[in-house]
């Protein structure tokens, strides 16, 4: 475990070298909320509510959602790069588990993102808009649970398209597809609150709802005790999933890697 | 130990790797010698069970599969000319300390492995680039300080000497040579540099064509294989009589002797005491065989 926790600091600290990749971040972050913020003001056209929800909540949703979309960006061409010019084989040679590995240093650069990027780019997004305060403090704490169960199932559907690269010459062209639909269906370009009752329902039986929904609905108290607990249970049920999805994916990759060659 | 019995390996529609068998006692080190395409990496990669065989037996240190067992994986330094083993994106100081934390090498001692390794190698003006900004002779010394800071019982080098200036690269000869002789390592070893293998190596295996030709001591290769030896000898006086005597062939242009002959089946010394009892020596020119032309006739007569 202190290996991979040394793989996750490495990272961060190697993310503080980029001094300008830093600022560049806060100011994307702070400029794709502000934008998404104004054409919901303007939606709102003045409007306190609409179908009871207030613009206050439509931008806690979108800080807190489009905030952490940025900071769990990541390098999604990292195992194609490493099939590609064959390195992958190395680091089969080392005394750890590479996925957890890939997983723990993907983290790392997560809370960096996280402290030095979403944080500042908060408290600028601030300035120009309120938003809604945490339920209470326990549902700010139970929220942060969520966001990292959330985390892991938006890191787990990127693993497993990942994994395609030992099938295929780029799955560069699926990453995109990918991240399409999450952005969609997660909620982050358009609140789960608008989407019509049927879209909501099949998205309810997806992965997509849990990852930045359930922390949201939990921070702004829309779900509370048991709703809460069947909403993080969903998460691990998706997690339990997507990891049996992912762990089968890898194993008959790799199996094809060293029967094949590559 | 390392064995391997009857292992064979095809990789789309070539046998890359036909009937392989031999083994490799702790201790003890091994080179791989053979033409482009002969098998050798895909050997080592059989071996370090980043490949696995079509058919065949293969155990390293009793473990079948060493890529199951993080144990066993922590006994293994496998180290390629061609592909990197350092954090692409991190510095050279941070690949060396996740090499620490992997290893479980304790850190006063790994601190102390490296001031004795940046001694040989040169890296410590390294330490803080990142892979990317290294030259390759640069790049492969500190992928070799990484292999060698964990220490491990087993060396696999693939071509690991590609790169590096005449300087550096007998330094780091003379480190391995005490390497194997204080930690009692098995290295394992692949290169075209046959200078290296002479010297590092108490055996080599050719291998042709995905089948080994030879395995045995470099000793044993040159008895067996080596081409003859070649002598000039400048002479002054009569023509000594030369159809008694076992040689492959002898001629005379102007009053230099050449002979060809092998040292099995003639010395050297004799060939001269003859040659004194007719006339006098002006001098000699001795060519012997060496280990890349003991190779090149063995590709030759093999095809």
């Amino acid at each position: 475990m202190r290996t991979y926790i040394e793989f996750a600091l490495k990272k961060f600290q190697n993310k503080m070298a980029y001094r300008l990749e830093f600022f560049m971040g806060i100011v994307n972050t702070v400029i794709t909320i502000v934008v998404y913020l104004c054409i919901y003001k303007a939606l709102y056209g003045g409007a306190t509510e609409i179908d009871g929800i207030t613009f206050q909540m439509v931008a806690t949703n979108f800080v807190i959602s489009l905030g952490l979309s940025d900071a769990f960006k990541y390098n999604e061409m990292f195992l194609q790069d490493k099939i590609h010019d064959g390195t992958i084989t190395n680091e089969f040679l080392k005394p750890v588990n590479f996925v957890f590995r890939m997983l723990s240093e993907n983290i790392g650069e997560g809370l960096f993102k996280i402290i030095f990027n979403f944080i500042p780019a908060l408290l600028f997004t601030l300035l120009y808009a309120s938003l809604c305060p945490p339920k209470s403090i326990l549902n700010l704490f139970i929220m942060l649970v969520s966001m990292m169960l959330g985390y892991l199932i938006l890191w787990l559907i990127s693993f497993i398209v990942q994994t395609w690269s030992f099938w295929l010459f780029s799955v560069w062209g699926i990453i995109t597809i990918k991240n399409v639909f999450v952005n969609i269906l997660s909620g982050s370009l358009l609140p789960m609150w608008f989407m019509p009752a049927t879209l909501r329902k099949i998205i309810s039986f997806t992965p997509f709802e849990s990852i930045y929904f359930t922390p949201v609905r939990i921070y702004l108290g829309e779900l509370c005790g048991a709703d809460i607990l069947s909403g993080m249970a969903v998460q691990l049920i998706w997690i339990c999933i997507l990891a049996l999805v992912a762990g089968a994916f890898w194993k008959n990759g790799v199996k094809k890697l060293v029967v094949q060659g590559g | 130990m390392i064995i391997l019995k009857d292992v064979r390996k095809q990789l789309g529609n070539k046998e890359v790797l036909n009937s392989i068998s031999f083994h490799i006692n702790p201790g003890e080190s091994v080179g791989i010698i053979g033409l482009n395409g002969a098998g050798k990496t895909t050997l080592l990669n059989i071996i370090s069970g980043i490949l696995r065989p079509d058919r065949g037996f293969i155990r390293v240190n009793g473990t079948e599969n060493i890529l199951s067992e993080y144990k066993m994986l922590r006994n293994v330094a496998y180290v390629s000319g061609t592909k990197s083993q350092l954090w692409r994106d991190l510095t050279i100081k941070a690949s060396l300390e996740n090499c620490v934390q992997m290893y479980h090498v304790d850190k006063e001692k790994a601190e102390k492995r490296l001031e004795a390794l940046n001694e040989v190698f040169s890296i410590q003006n390294l330490l803080l680039s990142k892979p990317e900004n290294l030259s390759l002779g640069e790049r492969i010394r500190c992928e070799l300080v990484y292999a060698l800071l964990a220490e491990t019982q087993i060396l696999m080098l693939d071509e690991a000497m590609i790169g590096l200036d005449v300087s550096i690269k007998h330094k780091i000869m003379e480190y391995f040579e005490a390497y194997k002789q204080e930690k009692k390592a098995t290295i394992i070893f692949t290169s075209h540099n046959l200078l290296e293998m002479e010297k590092l190596c108490d055996r080599v295996i050719l291998l042709h064509k995905g089948t080994i030709i030879f395995d045995g001591t470099i000793e044993r290769l040159m008895n067996e294989f080596a081409p003859p030896y070649e002598m000039r000898v400048k002479i002054e006086g009569n023509l000594p009589d030369f159809e008694d005597l076992p040689l492959e062939k002898f001629s005379i242009k102007k009053d230099t002797l050449h002979i060809v002959f092998y040292r099995q089946k003639i010395e050297t010394t004799y060939i001269l005491k003859h040659i004194l009892k007719k006339c006098r020596i002006k001098d000699v020119k001795l060519t012997e065989p060496d280990l890349e032309g003991t190779i090149r006739k063995i590709y030759k007569r093999e095809g």
